[in-house]
């Protein structure tokens, strides 16, 4: 149940003439407009009583603000509508009069029992929603208390939908940044664009902080974004603020629209306390274990920023478990950094690069909440997210298997994150972080599904007395594997297991390393999980790696850092 | 009303005079045709609630009663007609 509080009106006639006669905009039809309540219950209904007239009805609305004379306020007409989500049964006029009583008490424009609340009707025309009209003069001739009348509805309709078992919508914390108006929506429409100007540069602006170092990177990552930048400096030259425009988007005089980073949820305050450091090469970790035979691993450099980003990623579990509120705040910040990155490097045209970039969008919502993210402790997660970004296109195939372990990584950071939302009660947040991790599922089938068919089909060239070995091992170490009916995932674990005892390791001891990390329940069966896990401890090359694929560089200004920034301006002017 | 009780306390604090102004005594008198259609609005409502509890019972409306709840809703309408004409004054 979705309530919306109007622009405040001066016409009151227009109002109902546009509640009872045909639709102007894109939309449903208006069906059998009538009224289904009305401040006493003898408002006159144009609908019902072929006698009564918009203009008495109107007049009836209007009857203490016409006393006011001259004195009457500038908008006088208070309008909302509330719907009923998609999926909810059908409300009868009963149950709408009930829902406009509770709504309009709520606002403060007519509370239950008051003889001198304003006078206000509740329309219908269409099953799923009615709009509230009311005329903000009290009978008393005084003005109603509406301040925070938003936010006061909102909370009026959750507890309806409880009461009613209907869909029951997350309650808001005022984070959450600010959505398209009906305007830019149907701009956008207009100009055939897939999206609202100030949806893509939400996008482009999240994207362009992902590996900035500096003020100046970020605007630069913006350049290459194809987005129009107006920033404002002080004197010194030093950055004061922002604010960006699409080529294309102009206003009645040929103007572009900008928006300021403030608008778009990313103030240069923002920006700047999410600059990663200066030296992400110097400070990225590596604990694998070095092979005893001394080879060389190969594979890309966007296989091993891959793989070198799992442990900074993992590390969050434990900031999410054990760490204060602001910590994990910050983690589950630069988590998104990370999926971003990863958006960007995916191979454009590929449908993973469009799951990645809209689950991105989505998480956003869970970046921010009323904690105060502490970033003092993310720098290793977004060097990693800009190592992500600089080492170039993931090729699926070569990259599969780093790729799809930092997935299943992910996959467990977000479901943590979204059970830390949970219980500090920021249910918008948990939801996105749920409807993230869901997706990232999706995503680590579709991904992990290649390399486990070559990884299998690889385990069963493994000679049996050599796979019987493996079987022990795995039985007494992970007994959690061991019970799985996983065959799939078997072969490859004992091909893995394989290779790594030719590179020189110890399976068994591998296999506790492997064991010994947080969170085997993940993304996939624990058999999966060890196959990921032990072809990165021992530094196995990538699956496909054989066939030495050279990595695809992308071109781009050598000043940019990030390879590949999604082009929404350039691409919708033309 | 409350609005009138305000306005003569004011005036009798600063010492004017509190006889009626010609705006207070329109709005008086528009307070008094509004109160007027609340008390008949609730009348009209407990009709209704008579009708409704007849026919839940199985028992069809008395004509009479019909009449009478459509004489209220077209006494309120005229009451509104009145303080629509008072309020053009």
């Amino acid at each position: 149940m979705v309530p919306k509080i109007g622009k405040p009106g001066s016409n009151t006639l227009k109002v109902l003439q546009y509640l009872y006669g045909k639709e102007r905009h894109s939309g449903s039809p208006h069906i059998d407009p009538h009224l289904v309540a009305s401040w006493d219950g003898y408002a006159p209904d144009p609908g019902r009583q072929p006698d009564a007239t918009l203009k008495q009805l109107a007049n009836q609305l209007d009857l203490r603000v016409k006393q006011l004379g001259a004195q009457k306020p500038k908008t006088h007409v208070w309008h909302c509508s509330v719907r009923a989500a998609p999926t909810d049964r059908y409300l009868t006029d009963d149950e709408w009069a009930m829902i406009a009583r509770r709504v309009l008490a709520a606002a403060g424009i007519a509370k239950e029992g008051d003889p001198d609340g304003c006078r206000w009707v509740a329309v219908r025309h269409a099953d799923d929603h009615i709009h509230l009209v009311a005329t903000k003069v009290r009978g008393d001739l005084t003005g109603p208390r509406l301040r925070g009348d938003a936010r006061r509805v909102q909370n009026a309709c959750r507890k309806i939908e409880r009461e009613l078992g209907l869909r029951r919508l997350a309650t808001g914390d005022k984070t959450a940044t600010r959505r398209p108006t009906q305007a830019e929506v149907h701009k956008a429409e207009q100009r055939g664009l897939p999206e609202p100007t100030r949806e893509a540069l939400k996008e482009a602006v999240r994207l362009a902080v992902i590996g900035a170092r500096s003020d100046e990177e970020f605007l630069a990552n913006l350049e290459v974004a194809g987005v129009m930048i107006n920033p404002r400096r002080f004197p010194s030259g030093d950055l004061q603020g922002y604010s960006v425009a699409l080529p294309g988007d102009v206003n009645a005089s040929g103007d572009p629209v900008w928006y300021s980073g403030t608008k778009l949820g990313y103030s240069l305050g923002r920006v700047r306390s999410r600059l990663a450091a200066a030296d992400p090469e110097a400070t990225q970790p590596t604990e694998a274990v070095a092979s005893p035979a001394g080879r060389t691993p190969t594979g890309s450099k966007a296989f091993h920023a891959r793989r070198n980003a799992v442990p900074v990623v993992e590390h969050a579990l434990v900031v999410l478990v054990e760490g204060d509120d602001e910590s994990a705040m910050g983690q589950i910040d630069a988590v998104g950094e990370v999926l971003g990155s990863m958006a960007q490097t995916a191979v454009p045209g590929t449908s993973s690069r469009a799951q990645l970039l809209a689950l991105t969008r989505v998480y956003e919502r869970a970046t921010r909440s009323h904690v105060r993210a502490a970033n003092r402790d993310t720098w290793a997660m977004r060097s990693a997210a800009r190592s992500i970004l600089t080492s170039g296109y993931a090729v699926d195939r070569e990259d599969g298997a780093a790729a799809v372990e930092l997935i299943s990584v992910l996959v467990a950071v977000v479901v943590v994150a979204a059970s830390w939302h949970a219980a500090r009660g920021n249910e918008q947040q948990a939801e996105a972080a749920r409807a993230t991790a869901q997706q990232l599922r999706q995503l680590y089938r579709s991904t992990a599904r290649r390399p486990l068919e070559v990884l299998s089909a690889r385990g069963r060239a493994v000679s049996s007395p050599q796979r019987e070995r493996y079987a022990q091992a795995v039985q007494t170490v992970v007994p959690e594997a061991a019970g799985e009916s996983a065959v799939q995932e078997w072969d490859a674990l004992a091909a893995t297991l394989a290779e790594a005892e030719a590179a020189g390791h110890d399976p068994v001891a591998l296999l506790e390393r492997a064991r010994s990390r947080r969170e085997l329940e993940t993304a996939d069966s624990v058999t999966a999980v060890m196959v990921w896990r032990v072809r990165r401890l021992a530094n196995l090359p990538p699956v496909d790696g054989a066939k030495a694929r050279k990595a695809v560089r992308p071109a781009q200004p050598a000043a940019a850092p990030g390879p590949v920034r999604s082009d929404p301006g350039r691409r919708r002017s033309r | 009303m409350s609005k009138f009780v305000t306005n003569a306390a004011l005036n009798a604090a600063r010492g004017e005079s509190t006889a009626y102004d010609p705006q207070d005594r329109l709005n008086l008198a528009v307070d008094e045709v509004v109160n007027s259609r609340v008390q008949l609005a609730r009348v009209g409502g407990n009709l209704n609630q008579v009708a409704r509890a007849l026919n839940a019972g199985g028992y069809p409306e008395p004509a009479e009663l019909v009449r009478v709840i459509a004489a209220v809703a077209r006494a309120i309408t005229r009451l509104e007609e009145c303080a629509a004409a008072l309020v053009r004054v």
